[in-house]
């Protein structure tokens, strides 16, 4: 087994834990600003974990100690914790799991490869942004048919609860 | 007039009222729990998962099943709540003992592990000899755990008290008298005093160096304030990122009420089971 390998630990170490936090940090600040972020894969890979639990303890509330001191730490800037707040928890408050989408670019290059690996997008769920040109799946096989009917139905029911 | 008519007017006069019986009925069973000590057939701490990152690592069907047979072998044994710091008597089967059966008290060092690798250390001093005995909680062997007293200390591993100037803290009668522990109604006083060491040449671990450090033990008496801050500090030089790695924090609050949902319906599969219910009740 190489020396470096990792056993158990499913984080990647961008240069030590201090350098990673901030690193993290920026970027997630920038997209909870814009929403919508263009990097490596590896970057967004590890973004979507952190801004994903974020999320997750800001659903404790404001005057939860430990919401506060996270928030206050990962998210400094006042504009960007009133977007947290007033934004995106109620957009995320009836989802349960998945607040992000990271989808992987299929252009590059071997210079790209060997520079930074392959980029990716990660964006948050809902965004007002134009979508992304990803590839749907055969609307026509079998499960997908299946689907559609079983979410057609499921939409039904929720506005029949909704109007009573 | 005539006394005794005077007496009879007088006792129809009073304005005495007899009391009514007073009706004694106990309340104390609609009380609920106190936080923290829950029913062991619903939520105990070994009940808990160790945490395993990434998420899909979790194998969350073998939890479920060990949960289920730690629940079974508490209907089979008595296992009496307990935490590090109180006292307790073992007794164990064994093949080569005389009566083939074993009983050891002590002092619970520490409790540790998941579900039926749950074990537990009892430490006693036996003439000036210090002995420890190592039991898993669920083990078949173990034909019964007696609570002699129920302590709660600050720390949760007492392992220093090996080093206690004063040993008589692990001396444990065996035939001491069991002592009736505090109603789960009612909060556990934490005991909060301070243990003294002997000194530090002949301490068998560095206990100002572990984080976080030792409450109980009274390390003030063999360091300078200025080593203790220093020490602080060196922890905190590579520990510090550790406070805001969200992902590598371990909330147990969601898990708690999952895991308490889940005994309770595996409290009534069991009964249904053994037959002590029929399963639409």
């Amino acid at each position: 087994m190489p020396r470096g390998m990792p056993h158990g630990n499913s984080f990647r170490k961008f240069g030590g834990p201090d350098k990673r936090l901030h690193l993290l940090k920026t970027l997630v600040n920038a997209l909870i600003k814009h929403e919508r972020l263009e990097t490596t894969f590896a970057k967004a890979y590890e973004t979507q974990k952190y801004v994903e639990r974020l999320i997750d303890i800001t659903k404790y509330g404001k005057s939860n100690l430990y919401c506060n001191d996270m928030v206050n730490f990962w998210v400094p800037e006042e504009a960007q914790q009133n977007k947290l707040f007033n934004v995106l928890l109620p957009r995320y408050s009836e989802h349960s799991r998945k607040y992000t989408r990271l989808a992987v670019l299929t252009e590059w290059t071997d210079k790209d490869m060997k520079s930074h690996g392959k980029m990716a997008v990660i964006e948050l769920k809902g965004n007002p942004l134009p979508p992304l040109p990803v590839k749907e799946g055969n609307p026509h096989t079998l499960q997908n048919v299946l689907l559609a009917a079983a979410k057609q139905d499921w939409d039904y029911q929720r506005s029949n609860v909704k109007e009573n | 007039m005539n006394m005794s008519l005077l007496r009879v007017i007088r006792r129809l006069q009073s304005s005495f009222v007899a009391p009514q019986r007073p009706t004694l009925i106990s309340t104390d069973a609609e009380k609920p729990n106190v936080e923290g000590r829950e029913d062991a057939n619903l939520f105990s701490l070994e009940y808990i998962p160790p945490q395993v990152q990434p998420e899909w690592h979790r194998n969350k069907l073998k939890y479920r099943l060990e949960r289920m047979d730690c629940l079974r072998r508490r209907q089979a044994i008595d296992i009496p709540e307990f935490y590090p710091g109180s006292i307790l008597a073992v007794t164990v089967a064994d093949n080569y003992a005389p009566g083939k059966s074993m009983r050891f008290a002590g002092r619970c060092l520490y409790k540790d592990g998941f579900g039926l690798g749950c074990k537990f250390v009892l430490r006693n001093v036996i003439d000036n000899e210090g002995v420890e005995k190592m039991y898993h909680l669920f083990a078949p062997y173990i034909q019964k755990v007696e609570l002699l007293r129920l302590e709660k200390w600050i720390d949760t591993d007492l392992r220093f008290l090996r080093d206690a100037a004063d040993q008589s803290i692990c001396e444990i009668d065996p035939n001491m008298q069991a002592e009736s522990p505090l109603p789960k109604t009612e909060e556990l006083p934490v005991y909060k005093g301070k243990i003294r060491l002997r000194e530090i040449a002949m301490w068998e671990f560095l206990y100002h160096k572990q984080w976080p450090r030792p409450y109980n033990a009274y390390l003030e008496e063999h360091f300078i304030e200025e080593e203790l801050i220093e020490r602080e500090k060196i922890h905190w030089q590579t520990q510090s990122h550790l406070k805001y790695d969200i992902c590598k924090h371990y909330d147990v609050t969601k898990i708690k009420a999952e895991i308490m949902d889940e005994m309770k319906d595996n409290r009534h599969r069991v009964d249904v089971a053994d037959k002590k219910i029929t399963a639409d009740a």
